[in-house]
Order: C-alpha cells, then structure tokens, then sequence
C-alpha cells in the first residue's frame, strides 16, 4: 500500500472537517439567516416601477460578503493552521508521513472550502427565493464570484499572516497590520501634512493607500451602474486582480511553510528577518495611532508644532519598547542595543515630522507638469460646482496659486468663513493629484487677488459657470419655454441654504420676474462677476433662484432646473432684485 | 539502520548539538542517554522530521528524512509530550493512522488490545490519565508495525506492570520483526535490561557510543581475597577503582573478565571471582574524569 504523498490528503481533511464542524456549521447558519434576511426584505420593498432592473438587488448585496469574509477568513485559517502555534501539535502534524506541502495544501483548501461552501448554498437558496421576482441566476453567478475573489484575498492574507507568525497573536497582530497599517500611516501622515503644509488640507487619501487596503478597493470594486438594464460592475478587472492577489499570496504561504523552522513556534513571529520590520511596522502604528487620538480628543494647542514634536519623540520610544516586547514576548527590553535602536527610531520619527513642517519634499510649491496628465483637470470651488477644465488652464492657476502662497490661509486657520479652492489633476496612470487652500476671499471679482484674476480669466473663457443656462445658449429660457421659477432667500439666518425651504423663503416669481433675473444674471455673468457656479459660502451667499423651464417650445419636451446662487458681486442681478423690492439684508 | 552524521544545531545563542554522529543498526535497540537539556529530545525531533538540521545529515536506510513521506511512513515516534485532538478517541486515530500509515494493521489492532485493558478505545482521550494516553500511544504505534520506533521517555507515567509490559511488546517486535528501536531516557537503570546499544549526549555531543557487549567486554569487577597485601597495581590492566571490606578487595580494572580472571591469578588469590556490572557502574567507570553533572546522570 503506498504512502499517501499527492498534495491533498484526504484523512487529514476529513479530520480536520471533523473537529472543526462546530465553524462549518455556525457559519452556514449565521449566512443564511444574514443573506437571507436582508434579500427578503429588499426584495418585499421592491417596486419594479420604480427600479429599472431588479438584478441590482443581489449587487448591491456584495458588502455582505465584503465585511462577513474579513474576520472569518481569519478565523478559518487560524483553525485550520493551528497546528503551526501549539508545539506539540506541530510535531505531530510535521511527524506525519506526510510532505510539507501536502499538510500545508490539506488544511488550507480545507479551511478555504470550509468558507466558501456556505456561502454557496446560501446563494443558492437566495436564487430560488429570488425566482419569483423575476432576478437572473447570473447577478447570482456574479455575486458568486464577487464573494470567491473577496475571500480569496482575505483568506490569503490570513493564511500567510498565520505561516508568518509563531502564535494565534501575532497572527492577528500580522492580519490586522496587513489591512489597516498603510491606511493608518498614509492617514496620520496626511493629517500632519494638512496640519503644517499649505494646499494639503482637504486632500483625499493617495489611490494607491486606497488600493493596497483590501476592504477599501473590494468596495471600489463591487459598486455597479446599470447599462441597458444589466448591472455592471465599476472595476472588474481590480477585483479579479484582488482575487490573483489571494492566490499568490497563499503560494507564498506554502514556500514560506515549507522554511520555517519549527522551534519557532510559540514565539510571536516564526522567522528571524520579520523581526526589524515588525518592530518598525509596529512602533510606527503605535505611535501614529496614540498621535491621532491625542490630536482627535486635545486643544488646538496640542497640535501646535513643539508639542506635537514632543508628542512624537515620547510616543515613538514607548512605541519601540511595546513593539519589542510583542515582538520578543518579554518585558524585558531595555538592554542596551534595545535602547540604541529605540533611540534611533525615535529620531527618525521626530526628524520625519521635522520634514514635513519644514516641507521638505516641497509639495507646497510643487506645481505638476502637463506630461503625465489627462487633458482635463477638476477645479472645485466652496465644495460644489466642480468643474472639469483644460489642464493647462488648471496648472496656470495652480502656479498662481503658489506664487502667490502668502495670500493662502495656514492650515491651522479657522476656515469657516473662508473660500476654498480644490484642484484635482488625474494623472495617465489613473492617480490623481489633489491639492486645497483656503482663501480670505477669493471670488471678489473686483479683488486685485492674482489668484481671483486667473480664476475669473479660465472659468470665463471655458463658459464653466452655469453651462445648463446659458453656454451655447441652445436652451434658453423664453416665454415659451418659462415653467416656474423660485427665489429662496437666506434672510432667516439659517446657515445652509440647499436644505432650507421654509415656505415663506420660496416665492414664486412671475415669468417677467423670472425673465428679468434670467438677463441680469447673463449680464453678471458676461461681466466676469460670477466665478463658480459653486456655493460662495455663507458670508457671501444672499439668495437662490431656481429655475424650471422646457429645453424646446414644444409640447412635450423635456423640462430642464437649473439654481444659480445669487453673491454679493452680482450687481445686476441684485439690482434686478432690488427693483423687485427684493432688498437683501447683508 | 539510522545514520546520523555531524548533526548541529543551534536555537539562537544556544548550540543544542554539536557534530553529533551516531549509528543506530538495523533490528537494534539503541538508548539515548543523557541529563535534562542535553539533547536528547531535539536529536528525536531531526530523526522525525519536526526540525531541520543546520548541517549534518540524518538517513534512515540511506534516504533523508527530512521531508520524505517514505521514510516517514515506515516510523513512528511516541513524544513525551503526546499530542492528540482530545475530543477525539483512540478509536478515531486509528482511523487517522489507518489513512496515513500504510502498514497499519487492523488485525494487530485487535490482537493488541487484551495487552492494554485499561484503555477504552471509545473514551475521549481527554478522559484519559497520562499512563493511559502512554498506552493508547503505544497501542496505536505497535499496529502501524513501523520499522523504526522512536520513544522518547517511553515508559514515563506508567505503572510497573506496563512498563514491563511494553518494554516486552517491544522486545517481541524487535525479535519477530526486526523493528529498529530508538529509545531515549535519562534513567540508565531502565533501558538497562532492553538496549544493546548504548549512547550518552551532554550539551550536546556525544560523549559515548557502544554496543552493550563492547562496554561489557572493556571493564570487569572483580572482589579478591589476598593471602597477603592487596597489591595496588595490577600488571596488564589499567585500575579504574580499588575498595575494600576489610581484607576483601573489588578491583574494577580496564580489561575483558577473562583477562582480569588471567591477572589476578598471579596473584594466587584465596577467592576471586567476576562480578556483573551494572551500566550505570560500567559508564560510571567507563568515563572516568567526568563533570559532575554526568556523574549525577548516572547515579
């Protein structure tokens, strides 16, 4: 009879199965009464007049998988690699006429179909709920195998988190790590940056953070538009990249497997070379997370350069010592190369925040060359009305931005009241660059604020601002087109003006009136007093009119809305307004 | 046969073994002598597959061990420290066993059992005493009828009667069936009956190796009566150690029986005889200017 020696050991599978049926089973049971409670009632809601396609139901149900798979992929993996934390189970299994491959390929198929197989059953009994609704077996086929690459992804992760670590705790500290680390530093990093750099406030997160942390590009991945009534998925190609991800990540796993050294085991990590890194890793999170709540819970005043500076030096060699102590599984770290390397980790922390308020990089005056970036470019003014723009145009006001970096508010100004500008360029690559200053006043177009000027020169010259009434003039508001129109005053005091419809704020403006707004408006608009179609913020903001009208006079057509918000500048709308007997109280 | 050549290995500061090299022949029983730490254990661990060396080689048959399920499925060890899924029983491990050993046999299962009385195969191992977990180990072990047997502290937690009873399973396997026995313990006085093979590792090295009849046949005591005084050398033979009762003297002297039985009668002794040696007296003798850690190995 010959020894068993493929890479799949059926004995030890079924034993495997055997002890842990306790997990199968729990996790059969918590998907169906998970999955199966949120479909029958989305698809009770379900209202076909309302929704073009009901397929969308089962897409839009792939976060369930997204955030059940994260701890259970864990979970299963640990299980079924527990051998690799107890010693005396690690013996037994590695005394096992048995290749290492095929004891490591045993237990994680094991333990990846242990996973995979409820989910399954589950889809099935969703898709036969579904049936009725008139919902495709294919959202359900494709929801499959959203969740198979979400898990794949996760599962290797875990199971190269538990090869990597000699015990259960360092597995989840290697897991945990592996999720969130990138997104914790690139976070707190970019909140010092907006804290100490100008143009740094209000940038997003760096795509590739976003990326490189699983649960946040799964979730870029799984969201969906419909064409011609067929849901589709933003981003396929990220997700089965995700899911190639996951399968290399478990082929590492098993060549790691293969090397570690079983006297390892019970230790925190089980190779030597991880244990620079960890601590490093590991003291920077500590150190990261203990700065950000500080800064999320203190004064204004803790942020301030020379406590931060002393913030930083105290919670990096505290930092180094715990990191030591998990990594060393003792509480014994203060020999003296302990003490050397916690020294020199805690300079490097400082001198890291030293160069970023020093702006060493020189992102403040970094202004980005047209080669590499996609023809157009974002400009967002006060949080609304973004506009796409030539990027030639873009860059033109971001160098007079930055030529200009004196008239930018610090970053640890009060904000409020001022005007914001957001630039977003879209690199070739697909990343973007963003930038963010506020300004005391920015879209005064009388100002003699070179950034104002340059602003007024390409949102004029593009015919950027209110494109819907009046660039191209193919659609304009006529007697025979005119609908409604509404003017809603900011007069009550009420700071957020989109929201706020009490009755007695919305008039209904005859057409004349209406008419009349409409040219004054185009007068303004012509005369480069107004910048952006966005929100000029409450000091600057008098009033709304919302207009209704149809895009031909023809019966039938299609109606078109459109508000423009009326500003201090306006002249000759305001003057319209007044004529009205409509006096703004500023 | 068991062959292992300048095996060394080190746990981060600490060298565990250090160019050990020993042979353990075919159809034999070796013991593994040594005191707590010396290296016994770990030297169990590289024959079985658990460690890798850092240099040397260890063959079984002439294949490595290391990763070689063919080799691995002709040997068993039983650790001091067992390991079992604790729900399980000994009955679902045979099951285990039977998928993963070839050589399993039910029969000799069944055969096996009057031997362990004591044992209910359906318990949960759990339920188990630590002499009883022993048992099901060896009950389990003796039915893959493996060629290699590696017992580490084989009959620690076992009551008398057992200890006799499994060292007799044994020694009937190693007759019928010519199974290679490894067996490692820091208590000379209980593999004294069951080895033919003998070696003693301190921080590990291997201070020793022979075959039980080589000691025996290079160190003899001898209790004399002289007519006249004791002499205090004895020509021919090197004297390990000379005591006496009175006018009765014991000699154990560097040299095969027959030829103290040959030096001493120059001397025409009034009474003369060969005594047996213990292996704890013959390692004793045998080592000579020894660190008192061995010498408290062997008392």
């Amino acid at each position: 009879m010959k020894c068993k020696t493929s890479f799949f050991n059926p004995t030890l599978s079924r034993n495997l199965l055997r002890r842990y049926w306790p997990f199968g089973l729990g996790s059969l049971i918590l998907w169906l009464l998970l999955f199966l409670t949120i479909l029958q009632s989305s698809l009770s809601g379900f209202r076909s007049e309302l929704w073009d396609n009901a397929d969308r139901i089962i897409y839009q149900m792939a976060d369930i998988p997204l955030v059940c798979f994260l701890p259970a992929a864990f979970i299963g993996a640990a299980l079924c690699l527990r051998h690799l934390h107890n010693r005396t189970e690690l013996q037994f299994f590695l005394g096992l006429p048995l290749k290492r491959r095929c004891v490591y390929l045993t237990a994680v198929l094991t333990g990846f179909f242990s996973l995979l197989i409820p989910f399954f059953v589950t889809l099935l009994v969703g898709a036969f709920m579904a049936v009725p609704y008139g919902i495709s077996l294919l959202s359900f086929l494709a929801l499959a195998g959203i969740g198979t690459a979400q898990l794949t992804i996760y599962y290797g992760m875990a199971v190269l988190s538990c090869v990597l670590a000699g015990n259960l705790v360092g597995s989840l500290l290697l897991y945990l790590g592996a999720h969130g680390f990138l997104s914790l530093m690139v976070h707190g990093f970019m909140q010092l940056a907006a804290f100490y750099i100008k143009g740094m406030e209000g940038v997003a997160l760096p795509a590739f953070a976003h990326w490189l942390t699983p649960m946040s590009g799964l979730a870029t991945c799984i969201e969906f538009h419909v064409e011609n009534s067929v849901p589709v998925l933003q981003n396929t190609t990220a997700l089965v990249i995700y899911g190639l991800v996951g399968l290399v990540l478990l082929v590492l796993g098993e060549l790691l497997y293969q090397r570690r050294q079983a006297e390892n085991t019970g230790n925190t990590l089980a190779f030597w070379w991880l244990h620079g890194p960890a601590k490093i890793f590991g003291a920077s999170a500590i150190t990261m997370c203990a700065l950000m709540l500080v800064w999320l819970f203190g004064s204004e005043d803790i942020r301030s350069f020379p406590a931060t500076l002393i913030l930083v030096a105290v919670f990096s060699l505290l930092g180094w010592f715990a990191a030591d102590m998990i990594v060393r599984k003792t509480l014994r770290v203060f020999g003296k190369r302990s003490l050397l390397y916690c020294a020199s980790f805690a300079l490097a922390a400082v001198l890291v925040l030293v160069g970023i308020r020093a702006d060493i990089p020189g992102v403040a005056t970094h202004v980005p060359s047209v080669g590499g970036l996609e023809p157009e470019a974002e400009v967002n003014v006060n949080f609304d009305g973004s506009t796409l723009l030539p990027t030639e145009d873009v860059i033109l006001l971001h160098q007079t931005i930055v030529d200009n970096l004196d008239l930018v508010a610090e970053p640890s100004a009060d904000t409020y009241d001022m005007d914001r500008i957001y630039i977003c360029y879209t690199r070739t690559d697909g990343m973007a660059v963003e930038r963010g200053y506020y300004f005391e006043e920015l879209l005064n177009p009388d100002s003699d604020n070179p950034v104002t000027q340059v602003l007024r020169e390409i949102t004029g010259k593009n015919d950027s601002v209110y494109p819907l009434l009046f660039v191209g003039r193919d659609n304009p508001i006529t007697e025979e087109t005119f609908i409604s129109a509404v003017l809603n005053s900011a007069q009550d005091g009420r700071g957020n003006l989109y929201f706020d419809f009490r009755e007695e704020d919305n008039v209904r403006l005859t057409p004349e009136q209406a008419l009349t707004l409409y040219d004054a408006i185009l007068e303004d608009l012509d005369a480069g007093r107004i910048l952006t179609n966005g929100y000029y913020g409450d000091h600057n903001t008098l009033a709304e009119i919302s207009f209704n009208w149809f895009s031909y006079d023809q019966p039938g057509s299609p109606t078109l809305n459109s508000t423009v918000c009326v500003n201090r500048y306006m002249t000759s709308t305001l003057k319209a307004l007044g004529d009205m007997g409509y006096t703004p109280n500023y | 046969m068991i062959e292992i050549q300048n095996l060394s290995k080190r746990f981060g500061s600490f060298q565990a073994l250090d160019q050990v090299s020993l042979t353990v022949p075919s159809g034999s029983v070796y013991g593994l002598v040594g005191p707590n730490g010396a290296g016994k254990s770990t030297l169990i661990r590289h024959l079985t597959g658990v460690y890798r060396p850092d240099s040397g080689t260890i063959a079984v048959n002439g294949s490595p061990v290391f990763d070689n399920p063919a080799v691995k499925c002709k040997m068993l060890c039983i650790y001091d420290e067992i390991y079992y899924y604790m729900h399980a029983s000994t009955r679902d491990l045979k099951k285990i066993y039977q998928g993963l050993y070839p050589d399993f046999s039910e029969e000799r299962y069944e055969k096996l059992r009057p031997l362990f009385p004591e044992v209910n195969d359906k318990a949960p191992l759990r339920s188990l005493s630590k002499g009883m977990l022993k048992q099901s180990a060896f009950w389990l072990s003796m039915s893959c009828c493996p060629e290699v047997l590696v017992l580490d502290e084989p009959v620690d937690g076992l009551d008398p009667v057992m200890r006799r009873q499994v060292m007799s399973i044994l020694m009937a396997d190693v007759a019928e069936r010519g199974t290679t026995v490894l067996l490692s313990s820091h208590n000379l006085r209980e593999l004294e009956d069951v080895c033919d093979h003998v070696g003693i590792l301190h921080h590990g090295k291997v201070l020793l190796e022979r075959s039980l009849s080589q000691l025996q046949d290079s160190i003899s005591k001898v209790q004399v009566l002289f007519p006249d005084e004791a002499p205090e050398l004895i020509p021919g033979a090197e004297v390990v150690h000379r005591s006496n009762t009175g006018k009765m003297y014991t000699y154990i002297l560097r040299c095969s029986p027959e030829k103290a039985r040959q030096l001493i009668g120059y001397f025409a002794p009034v009474y003369a005889e060969c005594l047996p040696l213990t292996l704890e007296e013959i390692f004793i003798y045998e080592l000579g200017g020894m660190s008192y850690e061995v010498q408290d190995l062997v008392l």
